[in-house]
């Protein structure tokens, strides 16, 4: 069944698009990440044009996280305070994150810093997660009688012990400096205003090695910080680029909000160190994937403007 | 059907015999459709033209049909190496590329007339798409524009058919034109040549509208007009739709 789009001013499929949306809120739901490092580059790969891509992803990626966030807010499992500071650093962040990348694009090497930034990141990222959640598994195979709710916490790093400004969190039971999760929030919204999509799979774990957050509350905060950034992005990038098809949007959400709440149930059913080794996987695939693109002879070299969608 | 009264009018002027004007080759045509509706069910569509030439003489004439889509500004880019990494790109803009561009014809328009002809009457879309003059002075515009018009026609966006017009003895002809889903909106243009020993003798001029209805055009021009409104709009409907799912989750779970 075709389905024409009114601002990309094309036909796509109803089930593919359903299909893609599921997908992407499986994943966002299991992980409280957003989903558009996965659901951008499928669109484009569809034939949809890039800015409308963009800005739609997002906007799905606002209602999967929504979606996913809902039963972690009626489980209490989101440190709001410590997610707010995150998201306030974060969107100056953000600010900052789109000058660089202006300032790069200017001396014309915007393309090749980001995409290694990127691939070293990713790759950095993916590897010490799988490590970790590997031997956490590993560890906990061997040793059942030792794995009392405390000891599934991850290697603490004692970063935020040691710095001042501390602050009570008490959803998380840290008492922490302030400094590791405002610079966290600071980085990530530069990294995703400078890569173009949101810093969700980077939270993650830093929520979980850096600020040493409880895992049972990770997802459910990364979560709320996604819905804000993918919200503020549908937003004012929609205002800038006019991108926003909401026909192509509604078509996802359906998609979304159903596979996020398939995800949130099977995430609460997989062990905490299982989802950490899948999610590891999919970073390191991905840093693959770009690595890929920087090595390998594009199959399709060209690239042409749309007819249509009025951009 | 306004437009077949006209037509029959003008089949009745060129097939009447009329004696001081038999050597001249006169041509009549209309369009079947003057309006394409971009409906939410649209996946591209067919304009038919109907005509009827009078051949002056023995030779049969060739008649070429072609449908311009709206021009908008356009380019091409080509992914290069740089510090041998694939992440430079070239890039070469059209001012007004035709969005859409179909060319039918009796036979092969090679066939039918000399390349320069082609080019001055504009058959072909290379000599439809031009360069942005910032650009000609790259030895790369060329071939990129060569690209350009193969990307568009993989998309069939631009199209040659040379068996696309069908013409009988009598001098009755039709011409179909296949338009794809990313047919955009506007004002479509329909020329009709008739040539005769390479040479253009009548032309005639169409033209039909491509627009949005319903649903889409309401979408569409609320997203233009109320840019901030459908921003707010947008997110609204999002947050709600994930509010919903959950709510309604959480009660197929009985939680």
């Amino acid at each position: 069944m075709q389905i024409y789009l009114p601002i990309a001013e094309m036909a796509v499929n109803f089930w593919l698009m359903l299909g893609i949306g599921a997908l992407v809120g499986l994943i966002s739901g299991m992980f409280g990440i957003g989903g558009g490092f996965l659901l951008t580059p499928l669109l484009i790969l569809f034939g949809i044009p890039a800015p409308i891509a963009v800005v739609s992803g997002a906007n799905v990626s606002a209602a999967a996280s929504m979606s996913s966030l809902m039963p972690q807010i009626e489980r209490k499992t989101i440190d709001f305070r410590l997610a707010l500071i995150m998201t306030i650093s974060g969107v100056i962040g953000v600010g900052v994150g789109s000058m660089i990348f202006k300032y790069l694009q200017n001396i014309g090497y915007a393309d090749v810093m980001v995409k290694i930034a990127y691939v070293v990141l990713l790759g950095f990222v993916g590897i010490s997660l799988l490590r970790e959640s590997i031997t956490s598994y590993l560890n906990a195979k061997k040793n059942v009688k030792a794995a009392t709710p405390h000891d599934t916490r991850p290697k603490k790093s004692n970063i935020g012990y040691k710095l001042p400004l501390k602050m009570r969190f008490p959803r998380s039971k840290l008492f922490i400096s302030v400094l590791p999760p405002i610079v966290l929030g600071f980085v990530i919204g530069v990294l995703s205003a400078m890569m173009g999509v949101g810093g969700g799979f980077l939270l993650i774990p830093a929520l979980i090695y850096i600020v040493n957050m409880p895992p049972s509350l990770v997802v459910g905060t990364s979560a709320f910080q996604v819905l804000v950034f993918a919200s503020a992005t549908s937003f004012v990038q929609g205002i800038n680029s006019g991108g926003l098809d909401l026909v192509l949007a509604g078509v996802l959400i359906i998609g979304a909000v159903v596979g996020a709440q398939l995800g949130s149930i099977i995430g609460r059913k997989i062990k905490g160190e299982e989802l950490r080794i899948l999610l590891g996987s999919i970073i390191l695939l991905l840093a693959l994937v770009i690595a890929g693109e920087l090595f390998i002879t594009p199959q399709k070299l060209f690239e042409t403007s749309s007819a249509g969608g009025g951009l | 059907m306004k437009n077949f009264a006209a037509l029959i009018l003008g089949f009745a002027i060129i097939l009447a015999p009329q004696a001081g004007f038999a050597q001249r080759t006169k041509l009549a045509a209309a369009l079947f459709d003057e309006q394409v509706l971009l409906t939410s069910s649209f996946s591209g569509t067919k304009v038919t033209i109907f005509g009827a030439v009078e051949a002056a003489g023995d030779s049969n004439p060739d008649v070429v049909v072609l449908v311009r889509g709206p021009d908008r500004p356009a380019w091409i880019s080509k992914k290069i190496k740089v510090l041998n990494l694939w992440v430079g790109q070239k890039r070469v803009f059209f001012d007004a590329a035709p969005t859409f561009f179909g060319v039918v014809s009796t036979k092969n328009i090679d066939e039918i007339t000399a390349k320069d002809t082609q080019k001055l009457y504009g058959l072909t879309a290379a000599s439809q798409v031009n360069i942005s003059p910032n650009y000609t002075k790259f030895d790369f515009a060329e071939d990129f524009k060569n690209s350009f018009i193969s990307e568009r026609e993989k998309q069939k966006l631009y199209l040659n058919d040379p068996k696309g017009v069908k013409i009988e003895g009598s001098g009755l002809f039709r011409a179909d034109v296949k338009m794809p889903d990313l047919t955009p909106p506007g004002l479509y243009t329909v020329k009709v040549l008739v040539f005769k020993n390479g040479r253009p003798v009548d032309t005639n001029l169409q033209s039909f509208v491509v627009t949005k209805v319903g649903m889409e055009r309401t979408i569409f021009e609320f997203a233009k007009k109320h840019t901030i409104t459908y921003g707010i709009f947008g997110v609204m409907l999002a947050v709600g739709a994930g509010f919903l799912s959950a709510r309604v989750f959480r009660r197929f779970q009985g939680a």
